[in-house]
Order: C-alpha cells, then sequence, then structure tokens
C-alpha cells in the first residue's frame, strides 16, 4: 500500500525532526560564540542542501512515472459512472455486468471507468474488500475523468465518496463485485 | 510614532479561537458516536469551523506583522482596525449563515455545491457568507496593499525585496522582516484579487441562479486563493519568529542573499504550488500537475535549509532563557514543519491518489495550524501584551501541546487507513473493520480536546495578564 509507505516516512521524518529539536535545545544551555556556532551550521547547512535535492530529486523520479495519469489506457473493460447527489450510477459499457444492482467485473483485467457528475462534485474512491482505499478519482459536473484500474484479486469492493457533496455525503457508496474470468 | 492597541486582538481572537475548539470538539464527538448532531447541522458546523480557523489564522498573522512592521515603517493603524473590524462583521454574518440557516458546503465552498443545498439551507445564508467572506477580503487586500506600501515608501521597491542582494549595488539592507513580508504579501495580493474575482462571479450566480460558471476553473480559482492565504499566514508566523526570537537568543538575525533569495523564491513557490489540489482532476491539463508536484517538493528546500539553519543558529549554544515566548516560537516552528512535512508527502502524485480527502490532510494541515502558526500567534500575543505569568502560561502549553500531538495522532492514523475526511457519521461505512477503526480513533482524539482547551485557557488567561507593550521604534 502507497499510504502505509506514506505514513512510514512520515513517521520516521517526524520523529527525526523531533529529536534533532531535542537536542538543538538541550544544548542552548552553554553558550558559545556565535560566529562558531555559524560556522558549524553553514558546513551542516551545505551537507543538508544537497542531501535534500538527492532525496528529492530521487523521490521525484521514482514516483512521477507512477502518477495514475500514465496508466495504459487500453482497456478491456469500460464502466460509465455518474455521481449523483447521493448515490453512484454505474453503467457497464463494455465487459461488465450489472446483477442486482450490483457492477460485476472480471479480476486480472484493466478497466476503464468514465467519472463524471449529474449535479456537485463527488469523488469516486474504490476501496478494497479489507477496507483500504486502493485508488479515486474526482467526480465533476462537465468534466469526464478517465481512471484506469486493474483488479486482481475477486471480492467484493466498495465506492466512497471521496469529496464533500452535501449531507448525503457520508451515506453514498456502491458494491463493485469482481469474480475470476469465466464464473 | 503611530500608536497601535494589541489589547482588542488579544482578547477577540482568542475568545473566537475557544468556540472554533468546541465546534471541533462537537464534530469529533459526533464522529465517535458519544453524541448525535443532526448532518445539517454537522456540515453547517464543519463549514464554520473551517472558514473561522482561517480567517482568524490570516487576521492573527496580519495583526502580529502590523504591530512588528510598525518598529520600521509608517502604517496607517486605521486599516488595521478596520481589519478587525470586518473581521468581527464577517464572524457575526459567518455564524448567522451557518448555525442559524445551515449554510454547509464546507470551508472552501467548492462551485456549484453553495448553490445546490437540496433544501437544506435557505437562498438567503448563501449571499449572507458570500457577502461576508468578500468583507473580510477587501479588508485583506487592503491591509496587504498598505504593508506593501510602507515598506517600499521606505526603502524602495528594490530593497524591501532584498533584491540588492542580486545586483550587488550595496544598497542599505532592510530587516529580515521587511524582505519576508514583501516576499509573503506580493503573492497574497495577487491571490485575494482572483478570491475577489470569485467571489464576485459567485455573487452574481447568487443574484441571477441561472448564470452557469465553469466547475474546473472555479476549482482553480479556489484554491489558487485558499491555498495561498493559508501558506502565507504560515508565512506571517515565520516572519514574526525572525523579528522577535533574537531578543530571546542576544543572538542577530540578518538578512543575506541567502535568506532573500529563499525569500523571493517561495514568491513562486506558493503560486506554483497550489496544483497539487487538483490532481485528482485528471481532466486538468498535464503540465500543472507535474508543476504541482514540481513545486510542492521545492517548498522544503528554502524553508528548511534557510529557516531551519537560521532558527538553529539562533538556538544551538546560545545561553538563552526559555521563557514562553521563545517557547512557544520554537514548537510552533516544530509544528510547521512537521505539518509541512506530511503536506510534501501528500503532494506526491501517487500518494495522493490514497490519501487525497482522507484524515491525512486534516491531520496535516492540523499541525501546522494548531501546534504550529497558532503556537506562534499565542506567543506573539503574550509578548506584545507585555505578561510576566511565566509559570501558568508554560503550563497551560504544556496542556495545549499534549493535548495537540494525542489529538492529530488520531488524524494520522485514519489517515493512513484511509478513513474519508468530512464525513458526519462513520457508522454508515460498509467495510466494518474501516467503520470501526473511524469511529474508535475519534473517541480518542476527544479525550485529548480537553487537554489543548484547559492549556490554551490557561494560555489566554496568561495573555490577558499584560497591558500591552508600546511598540519598539528601530
Amino acid at each position: 500500500m502507497v499510504s502505509t509507505y506514506g505514513a512510514l516516512v512520515f513517521l520516521v521524518g517526524a520523529v527525526a525532526m523531533v529529536v534533532i529539536a531535542a537536542f538543538v535545545s538541550f544544548q542552548s544551555t552553554e553558550p558559545e560564540d556565535p560566529k562558531s556556532v555559524t560556522q558549524k551550521v553553514y558546513r551542516v547547512r551545505s551537507l543538508y542542501f544537497f542531501l535534500l535535492l538527492f532525496v528529492l530529486v530521487l523521490a521525484y523520479g521514482f514516483t512521477l512515472p507512477k502518477a495514475p495519469y500514465f496508466r495504459d489506457s487500453s482497456p478491456d473493460v469500460v464502466v460509465d459512472v455518474v455521481g449523483k447527489m447521493w448515490f453512484w450510477e454505474l453503467k457497464p459499457v463494455k465487459g461488465a455486468v450489472l446483477e442486482n444492482g450490483d457492477l460485476v467485473l472480471p479480476a486480472g483485467r484493466k478497466v476503464e471507468f468514465r467519472v463524471t457528475s449529474a449535479d456537485v462534485n463527488h469523488g469516486f474512491g474504490i476501496y478494497s474488500t479489507d477496507g483500504y482505499i486502493l485508488t479515486q478519482t474526482q467526480a465533476m459536473p462537465g468534466y469526464t475523468n478517465h481512471l484506469i484500474y486493474t483488479f486482481k484479486k475477486p471480492g467484493i469492493y466498495r465506492v466512497f465518496c471521496m469529496e464533500f457533496c452535501g449531507i448525503g455525503h457520508h451515506n453514498m457508496f456502491a458494491r463493485i463485485v469482481v469474480r475470476k474470468e469465466g464464473e | 510614532m503611530k500608536r497601535f492597541s494589541i489589547t482588542p486582538f488579544a482578547v477577540i481572537l482568542p475568545l473566537v479561537f475557544i468556540v472554533l475548539i468546541l465546534l471541533g470538539l462537537t464534530m469529533r464527538a459526533n464522529q465517535g458516536e458519544l453524541i448525535q448532531v443532526d448532518p445539517q447541522l454537522f456540515y453547517a458546523i464543519m463549514t464554520l469551523h473551517g472558514l473561522g480557523m482561517a480567517g482568524t489564522a490570516a487576521v492573527g498573522g496580519l495583526t502580529a506583522l502590523a504591530y512588528l512592521l510598525l518598529r520600521y515603517v509608517n502604517l496607517n493603524t486605521k486599516l488595521v482596525y478596520f481589519l478587525l473590524f470586518s473581521y468581527l462583521i464577517t464572524v457575526v454574518g459567518l455564524i448567522s449563515a451557518t448555525l442559524l440557516g445551515h449554510f454547509g458546503p464546507g470551508w472552501y465552498v467548492l462551485y456549484p455545491l453553495p448553490f445546490k443545498p437540496m433544501g437544506v439551507w435557505p437562498n438567503w445564508s448563501i449571499g449572507l457568507a458570500i457577502v461576508s467572506l468578500i468583507v473580510l477580503g477587501v479588508a485583506i487586500l487592503l491591509i496587504q496593499l498598505e504593508f506593501f506600501r510602507a515598506c517600499v515608501a521606505r526603502y524602495g521597491l528594490k530593497n524591501s525585496l532584498g533584491w540588492q542582494f542580486f545586483t550587488g549595488s550595496g544598497e542599505y539592507v532592510p530587516p529580515l522582516v521587511i524582505i519576508t513580508v514583501d516576499a509573503v504579501v506580493l503573492p497574497g495580493v495577487i491571490t485575494t484579487l482572483v478570491g475577489a474575482a470569485l467571489l464576485m462571479l459567485y455573487f452574481v450566480k447568487w443574484l441571477n441562479p441561472s448564470t452557469e460558471l465553469d466547475p474546473l476553473l472555479i476549482k482553480n480559482m479556489i484554491f489558487i486563493w485558499g491555498h495561498t492565504l493559508v501558506n502565507i499566514t504560515m508565512y506571517m508566523g515565520v516572519a514574526v519568529v525572525y523579528e522577535l526570537f533574537p531578543e530571546f537568543s542576544g543572538r542577530p538575525w540578518k538578512s543575506n542573499k541567502f535568506v532573500a533569495l529563499a525569500w523571493n523564491a517561495t514568491f513562486f513557490i506558493v503560486l506554483l504550488a497550489v496544483f497539487h489540489h487538483l490532481y485528482m482532476d485528471f481532466v486538468q491539463p498535464l503540465p500543472l500537475h507535474i508543476t504541482g508536484q514540481t513545486f510542492s517538493y521545492l517548498a522544503a528546500v528554502p524553508s528548511t535549509v534557510v529557516t531551519v539553519t537560521g532558527f538553529i543558529s539562533q538556538v544551538y549554544k546560545s545561553g538563552m532563557r526559555w521563557s514562553f515566548v521563545p517557547l512557544s516560537f520554537f514548537l510552533g516552528i516544530l509544528g510547521w514543519l512537521i505539518g509541512g512535512y506530511a503536506a510534501v508527502i501528500d503532494s506526491t502524485i501517487v500518494v495522493n491518489n490514497q490519501f487525497h480527502n482522507t484524515l491525512w490532510v486534516p491531520a496535516h494541515f492540523h499541525t501546522y495550524f494548531l501546534i504550529g502558526f497558532y503556537l506562534i500567534l499565542w506567543g506573539f500575543l503574550f509578548y506584545a501584551m507585555g505578561s510576566k505569568r511565566e509559570s501558568l502560561a508554560k503550563l497551560g502549553l504544556a496542556s495545549y501541546v499534549l493535548g495537540g500531538v494525542g489529538f492529530l495522532s488520531m488524524f494520522y492514523v485514519g489517515g493512513a487507513f484511509g478513513v474519508p475526511r468530512r464525513y458526519a457519521e462513520y457508522s454508515m461505512i460498509p467495510v466494518e473493520s474501516l467503520s470501526h477503526l473511524a469511529q474508535i480513533l475519534p473517541k480518542i482524539a476527544v479525550v485529548f480536546i480537553p487537554y489543548v482547551l484547559v492549556g490554551f485557557l490557561l494560555i489566554f488567561i496568561s495573555i490577558l495578564g499584560g497591558s500591552g507593550r508600546e511598540v519598539q521604534r528601530v
């Protein structure tokens, strides 16, 4: 999960900042000549500057190509999604069906969701069977966002609204049933 | 010498803050199912809490800067009182629109939700909210223009932006606070004008409902205004620290070419990082998405390389005494950095694809506001009021920070597990494990909020213990 890595990176960095802050503040009690302190800090600053640039460039180069805009857009399955206050309309276009109001999709196939809204902004967020967010895009009136996603495992996935849309926002869900192909 | 009484600001801003904290407590208690609040009222409270906290912080930051700029330049102090007067009108207007009218489209009033109330909020509440925001927006624009005018009048345009470091003209170097203020006021002015255009469009839409606006364009305008206002508010806090911390460390904090370069770069960075708010709008042109991540990452460079190392130079082996003011500044800068770090992580597009509109978002902005900017503001008010109630204020600070860290941790845990934000209730979430977690976290957060509240009351009492300090002309 990308969010788990993000949270861990945050935790490590935040703890490091607190430790450095504590160290600097504890060292404040013994006075030293400001010029000598400034020289020491400047040396650390140069090192820090290049280290920071290195980390940022690395993170940039590693993450940017994985942005959802660059996913290959030759889908096996196409679904039209319309957000409405306060429900989701999921319309199979290619390779999917509706069963008892649930959208049924094949596992392992590339799905394109063409997401828009009939009224206000909504957020089309897909959650896994065990409640982790997998991906999302906005549903904006007058625009269509194309979200590409492949469900690797069969199961019951959920759609949450991820953009505040009025008093029914917290009760705007849908179900996606993913089955092994041929089932 | 123009006089400037800080006392009305030191009374009104904290009182509003206390009410807003109580609204926050109400929301988390409802999400934890400890109390029951009707969703109509919940979302109205959410809107008031967000607009109130952002507005109060901006007014507090501008007030602090006005007080400190008076040391160096001639400001029209009537505009500072006009800011307070406008703020009060806006507070009354927004309280009426939200608590009486149940106006509840959220603090960034995303188009077209304010105009599609579905029978929840009446038409008058929409107009009242728009006019209230225009009133405060005009006052913020005027005071920013006055800051810029006064600095340029005293130091000249080139000097007050720190450009003499690059032209090698060797002209008079202004204090650091001047360079900082100008570098943040200019983007502030530009984006407040964008905000003014947005509010006028909303006003026209309110008068003539058949008017159609472009949702994507409006969303860009909202964040160009809102993002920049929140960011420059934080930078105002940093400017306060630049100016006042040396009085406690005993070490000067001077302008130099690195600082001037950093703050001039910040001018562009703050304007171009805005686009990270629209990553999930895939129809937004791709170069804007890339611009968003690029400049959000770059934001980490001047803030940490210049401000943090400068701050360490102030503190390390300084022999300083840790009274309430430097302590609140120190912790406030730390809160700003940690909250900013969480924001930079979220500004990575692939991470934002999972963190967007989860509790990670309130986690990071509550960090750099609650235990970041606001701590600096309380330190400033304590200083400007000339209070001597050190022990009480430090006791309050300990409770405030302890409660704040506990409260914020629940947001971070929620964000890491993908709990969506802005849900009045979590019981309806169809995945039991997530629903359960989402309801447990606010229950724990509610335990910590009273520590913040009691801590702040002690700080507030300490601030009021002072009788107001004269502006020291430098």
